[in-house]
């Protein structure tokens, strides 16, 4: 238990260090901003108390928000993503036995639903976010390269750090 | 009790996830002043197109009074209307000229017809929400009258709804005078009774009596003159003494009030654009 909650803290940390002292400070384009957050949402696993997941995003997406200025945008958007990550784990999983518990890594589901279980929650995630941040449909063309640009970028990071979890893995092994 | 227990224990992450979500929609629209601003300005719109379906299903309700005071009052101006024209005409009038005149009162003037869809009386400052905007042409600072007399004037617009100042509120202050003396004083309001409004500067070599008609002056742009605005119950002094304060008994019922007119008047930003210049070329006297 103790093991655990360290483990989730761990991933908080870094994945909050990553997002609000490098990520936020990346424009590319002045359109695409990693929002890495996100991939500490989607790391809970089937078993995880779906009121842990949401307050453990709650967290993540308040202090976000404090270091770019933008109070409750994240915490709603990742919020709201933690609400649907496990059905999104779930649906994207192959587990055929009742019992087998859906664990979200590339290694155990696979790259390709791996990948479409983290694009679904990236683009939902960052589509919150951007509706909330703008409050407006009248530059719908900035809102829609902001959210595309941005949905893309992340997911490329996460599939890269997905792809250096499970090289340390194995290596472990 | 053990199903609710049962229940709640299954759907915990749903309270979980509604507590959360409030909190991070406080701080949203707390913190993030563009976005509050737009939230409360379609709120506002929420809550007046709320305020209209209420007021709509309240005066359907009581139609049946209002066409009984409506005939009433109908009956009550003919027979004034004949016998004017009958003391007119024994002055030697021309009835053709007669009409005319009383055409031309409101000649320039195009009256807007608008519903109150929400309205105090009790405050200080009282305000009425009409059900028309810019987008039916509602400006503001344009006068506001119902059946009963003067209401206030437009203070703000938005795209359907508008915001109007009644007389019933302390800021309030609208060009009036005397019938038939011409004596000119500005309406205001004190708080207190909604019947009852004062009417100060009126010049103390004035000569009038309780009971007059107090009405529209037309020294500004914003009422044409003789719109009717109450009788004259009570004559006092300024303070100061040197003007009286005379109190008004208003003839507009604010506690009842659904149907109202909004008076346009095409040469209200000409005249408004000659006092801004008129008042500019005095500055550099001063």
């Amino acid at each position: 238990m103790l093991n655990r909650f360290l483990k989730t803290l761990g991933w908080f940390v870094l994945t909050l260090a990553l997002q609000v002292l490098i990520f936020d400070h990346v424009h590319i384009l002045g359109h695409a901003t990693p929002f890495v957050a996100v991939y500490f949402v989607m790391l809970f696993n089937g078993e995880s108390n779906r009121s842990e997941i949401l307050l453990w995003s709650f967290a993540m997406g308040i202090i976000a928000d404090t270091f770019t200025n933008t109070p409750g945008v994240a915490t709603l958007s990742l919020t709201t993503l933690a609400m649907i990550q496990p059905w999104l784990l779930k649906f994207h999983s192959n587990t055929e036995d009742e019992d087998d518990v859906p664990v979200p890594s590339a290694a155990k589901m696979g790259w390709g639903p791996y990948m479409r279980y983290i694009s679904v929650g990236v683009i939902i995630a960052e589509t919150i976010f951007y509706l909330l941040e703008t409050f407006s449909f009248f530059n719908a063309i900035d809102l829609l390269l902001n959210t595309v640009g941005s949905a893309l970028l992340t997911i490329l990071i996460i599939a890269a750090i997905e792809g250096v979890r499970i090289s340390n893995k194995r290596a472990a092994a | 009790m053990h199903n609710l227990i049962e229940f709640l224990k299954n759907h915990f992450h749903w309270i979980v996830f509604l507590l959360l979500e409030s909190a991070g929609a406080i701080l949203f629209f707390q913190f993030n002043d563009y976005q509050a601003s737009v939230w409360f300005t379609s709120a506002n719109e929420f809550t007046a197109t709320l305020d209209k379906v209420y007021s709509d299903l309240a005066s359907y309700v009581s139609l049946g009074k209002v066409n009984r005071d409506l005939t009433a009052r109908n009956i009550m101006l003919q027979r004034q209307v004949t016998q004017l024209r009958e003391i007119l005409e024994s002055e030697g009038e021309d009835s053709l000229a007669l009409d005319e005149k009383q055409r031309r009162a409101l000649d320039g003037f195009r009256l807007i017809p608008a519903t109150v869809t929400s309205n105090s009386i009790t405050k200080v400052n009282n305000f009425i929400v009409i059900d028309r905007g810019e987008a039916d042409g509602i400006r503001s600072e344009m006068g506001v009258v119902s059946g009963g007399g003067i209401v206030g004037i437009v203070f703000l617009t938005g795209p359907h709804y508008s915001l109007v100042m009644p007389v019933l509120n302390s800021k309030s202050r609208i060009s009036c005078r005397i019938r038939g003396h011409r004596f000119f004083g500005y309406l205001g309001w004190d708080g207190g009774n909604p019947l009852v409004a004062t009417l100060s500067d009126v010049p103390r070599y004035a000569r009038f009596k309780v009971g007059d008609y107090v009405e529209t002056s037309g020294y500004s742009s914003v009422f044409p003159p003789g719109l009717f605005v109450g009788r004259i119950i009570n004559i006092g002094n300024s303070s100061d003494g040197l003007s009286f304060r005379v109190k008004v008994h208003l003839s507009t019922d604010f506690a009842n009030l659904r149907d109202v007119c909004v008076i346009a008047n095409p040469a209200k930003p000409e005249i408004d654009s000659l006092q801004v210049r008129a008042q500019e070329m005095e500055q550099p006297e001063q």
